[in-house]
């Protein structure tokens, strides 16, 4: 359904990216597609696609983690909670946080329901599961490209740029939030401009 | 070189990398590895020289501690520089090239010469280089803190970036000149740091400016626009003052300023122990990576009475080494095109970027015509992530490799020379200086071709592959082509003696008061983390050395593999031990140049396992400073951390 056509569009994007590359493309032509538009579920049990409904034309950060990750992940996510806090009523408006289970399969948007519950995230904070190689999908790109058993190893980044401008950097997601929401906000300058 | 094919037979494929092409529109390659860069025939455009900086007027409208302590309108030169984007030639087959780069705002500035089939575009790729003299201040002992010092440079840069850019970079920039030893205030932070850090620091007589970070016109774009200066930028429009950052570098030694201020009881000056190789890049936090990438970087060259740029000097105790124009840097990239011209990057390779076309001074696999006769060739690796071992050859499959002489390395000249060198390994940011006389080659016709060849294959970011290449299969950075008959004497007053600038290693008294500190480079959970503690927090300093006092640093890298130069910023280190040994020169292939008493570096490659102490002395300065790791793209992961020196 959705997906395969997804998948068959990405294809040929992918083939029209190399001839729009060439020729020196259009922004419209290449906008969906330089990060995977997979579908995805949201801890709302919501199916919405990666890219253009979470990512496109806002400021993003973006994190991996898991459930049963029990050392570090809790500590990262209450980071985050404070990060949260600190982007106060920009977060849902000019700002979206997403969290990607690298264990799809265990969390279920029930499960991340639950997890965001016990850290009561707001709106704008959005929780993702999905197929497991679209997990994967986004991990690679977003270039945690290791495949390993070992989950932890892609837990400790924290992606953050802004669609609109194409501009995107990463931080330890255990940074300062104080420091994590000046970071963003400077990206964010750009996206307010519009 | 790097083909497509062998990038996927090295194992990128599949992994799924974006491209941001012209303009910064992004695009993708899906499920395989990045396209290569358009085909370029080598070695048919010029190397390039980047312009001299030149002076301008002096100008008044400066910080009030730099008037206050440092500047002397009579004896202090003033300079200007903006960051602009600009179309260059990278190649002369390649479309032209949008970059950001550094421009000479001297009326009188002149473009870059020797560009061959890159004339016609007006600038070149690298920013003017900086060309500074030591040895000639006096300074006088316990002089009135009433009065400025004096001497030094004023650099007032300016942010002309497109505000409204699009793709990777961002158009906020910070000047790191890196291998100086100068003011905090100067040094590039990489951050604007926040009122209660801003609190936090120590009490710096030159100050900390709220805004170190220069914004490109209009910005930031939710405040009121800050005040409106005198300055223009290349397009003509109004300068203001958020644009802008003076940068005071006071070129003077190590220690100087205890004697001059008398605030150290014992001083300690380690006379000309400045003149070196150093270059000055970008240094934005999260982003020095791109900005770097797109073109912000140049050279600054130093000497003295003893290395005087001159090989016919009347002064018989100077070193009379080959001086322009057979002293020639070489900032060696290595960049990915798209085929219209544009530059590739790769915004979420957080490995390390590596590009699949090389290039020395901005231009793509350049030559240059030499003479019989001695040259100097001074190697930074200004690349991103790529390390580069390189051999002087004839460029066959199992033809001839010619040996080079080592004279230099960071921290400037060595003691002695490095004689017969069969190859170097340079990590990014280092720089190393040989001598390579071309009169050797006396059987050898005019026309002949010889190379310089990176043999260290490298397929990802994170560190060299194992082994080397076989001759003639690396990368062939820059062809030679000797001129001039060979039974032809020609004039080479240049010479390399046998002592070029000795020094003593540390005492063992300074070694026994050291203070100790340690610094384990890990990955933790696929982010860098410094003991123990996720790095990158420039609110807080992770080390607060008293300035005058001896420390040893013990730097350990336990991230799993993977290679690291660690930089840090301030002063020059000397290398007691590398994984527990002192390190030795006895080896030719690859020459090493490290050990105290022979060399004194900034910037120190540290490959999987492996650990080094360093003893450093913090002198003069006061302030936040930074030591990272340059890979930039580990850099902007945050693998860095801040010190400050404190009274």
């Amino acid at each position: 359904m959705i997906t395969k056509r997804t998948d068959a569009w990405v294809a040929v994007a992918s083939l029209m990216l190399a001839a729009a590359a060439a020729t020196g493309g259009t922004h419209a032509a290449l906008a969906n597609t330089y990060l995977p538009n997979v579908v995805v579920q949201t801890q709302d049990g919501a199916r919405v696609r990666f890219y253009e409904d979470l990512i496109r034309d806002k400021v993003v950060l973006i994190n991996f983690m898991f459930t049963s990750c029990t050392n570090q992940c809790p500590r990262t996510t209450a980071n985050l909670v404070k990060v949260e806090e600190q982007l106060g009523d920009r977060l849902g408006r000019d700002v979206r946080m997403i969290s990607v289970t690298l264990d799809p399969a265990t969390d279920t948007p029930a499960v991340l329901r639950d997890y965001a519950r016990r850290y009561g995230t707001k709106p704008g904070w959005y929780f993702v599961t999905g197929r497991q190689k679209d997990i994967d999908a986004i991990r690679q790109r977003l270039g945690m490209r290791e495949d390993t058993n070992d989950l932890m190893q892609h837990t400790g980044m924290l992606v953050y740029g802004n669609d609109a401008t194409r501009q995107w950097a990463a931080t330890p997601a255990f940074a300062q939030p104080r420091a994590i929401v000046r970071s963003v906000m400077l990206l964010m300058h750009r996206r307010m401009e519009k | 070189m790097l083909t497509r094919r062998n990038m996927l037979k090295l194992g990128l494929a599949g992994s799924g990398y974006v491209i941001f092409g012209p303009n910064g529109v992004v695009s993708f390659a899906d499920g395989d590895s990045l396209p290569a860069s358009p085909p370029t025939t080598p070695f048919i455009d010029e190397l390039p020289l980047p312009g001299a900086l030149l002076e301008v007027e002096p100008f008044f409208d400066l910080p009030e501690q730099y008037l206050r302590l440092w500047i002397d309108p009579n004896t202090t030169r003033f300079f200007k520089i903006a960051s602009e984007q600009r179309v260059v030639k990278f190649h002369s087959q390649l479309p032209p090239t949008t970059i950001w780069g550094y421009r000479d705002l001297s009326p009188f500035a002149e473009p870059s010469v020797g560009a061959g089939s890159l004339q016609p575009l007006p600038y070149n790729v690298l920013g003017p280089t900086l060309l500074q003299n030591f040895g000639s201040r006096l300074v006088t002992p316990c002089s009135s803190t009433s009065d400025p010092i004096g001497g030094g440079f004023v650099i007032r840069h300016i942010n002309c970036l497109p505000p409204d850019h699009k793709g990777f970079g961002v158009p906020r920039t910070t000047v790191h000149l890196h291998g100086g030893h100068h003011l905090a205030r100067a040094d590039g932070f990489p951050v604007n740091l926040d009122k209660a850090a801003l609190d936090k620091l120590p009490d710096i007589p030159d100050g900390f400016p709220q805004f170190i970070v220069m914004e490109p016109p209009g910005w930031p774009p939710n405040e009121p626009p800050s005040p409106v200066t005198n300055d223009l930028c290349p397009d003509h429009s109004v300068v203001r003052e958020r644009q802008r950052l003076d940068y005071f570098y006071p070129l003077l030694d190590p220690g100087v300023l205890d004697v001059v201020r008398c605030t150290a009881s014992t001083p300690d000056i380690e006379v000309e122990a400045r003149p070196s190789t150093q270059w000055y890049h970008d240094h934005l936090l999260d982003f020095t990576g791109p900005n770097a990438y797109r073109g912000l970087a140049g050279f600054v060259l130093c000497f003295d009475a003893l290395d005087s740029n001159d090989e016919n000097d009347p002064n018989l105790s100077a070193l009379h080494l080959p001086s322009p124009p057979y002293d020639i840097p070489l900032a060696i990239q290595d960049k990915r095109f798209a085929a219209d011209g544009s530059l590739v990057f790769s915004t979420f390779d957080h490995d390390g970027f590596l590009g699949d076309k090389f290039l020395l001074n901005g231009a793509i696999q350049p030559y240059l015509e030499v003479k019989r006769r001695k040259y100097r060739f001074r190697f930074l690796n200004a690349s991103n992530a790529r390390i580069y071992r390189i051999f002087f050859n004839d460029g066959n499959p199992g033809g001839q490799t010619f040996t080079m002489d080592m004279i230099a390395n960071e921290g400037g000249l060595l003691s002695r020379p490095l004689r017969g060198a069969v190859s170097f390994l340079i990590s990014m940011a280092e720089r190393y200086e040989m001598v390579i006389d071309f009169s050797k080659f006396p059987n050898l016709a005019a026309g002949t071709k010889l190379y310089l060849e990176n043999r260290l294959p490298q397929s990802n970011g994170r560190k060299p592959d194992d082994g080397l290449l076989p001759q003639g299969s690396g990368n062939k950075l820059l062809e030679f082509r000797l001129t001039g008959d060979p039974l032809v004497l020609v004039e080479d007053n240049s010479e390399v003696r046998d002592v070029l600038r000795p020094f003593d290693p540390i005492s063992q008294a300074d070694i026994d008061r050291a203070y100790r500190r340690s610094f384990k480079f890990e990955r933790t959970d696929g982010a860098w983390a410094i003991n123990d503690r996720f790095a990158g927090d420039l609110d807080t300093p992770i080390a607060t050395p008293t300035r005058g006092q001896p420390e040893i640093w013990h730097l350990e890298n336990s991230s799993g593999g993977w290679w690291h130069p660690i930089h840090i910023h301030s002063e020059f280190f000397r290398v007691l031990k590398r994984n527990g040994r002192p390190p030795t020169d006895t080896a030719r292939n690859p020459v090493v140049a490290e050990q105290d008493g022979l060399a004194r570096k900034d910037t120190i490659l540290l490959k999987g396992g492996d650990s080094v102490d360093v003893f450093l002395k913090f002198r003069d300065h006061l302030g936040p400073f930074v030591f990272h790791c340059h890979n930039m793209e580990h850099e902007d992961m945050a693998m860095m951390a801040r010190f400050d020196v404190i009274p």
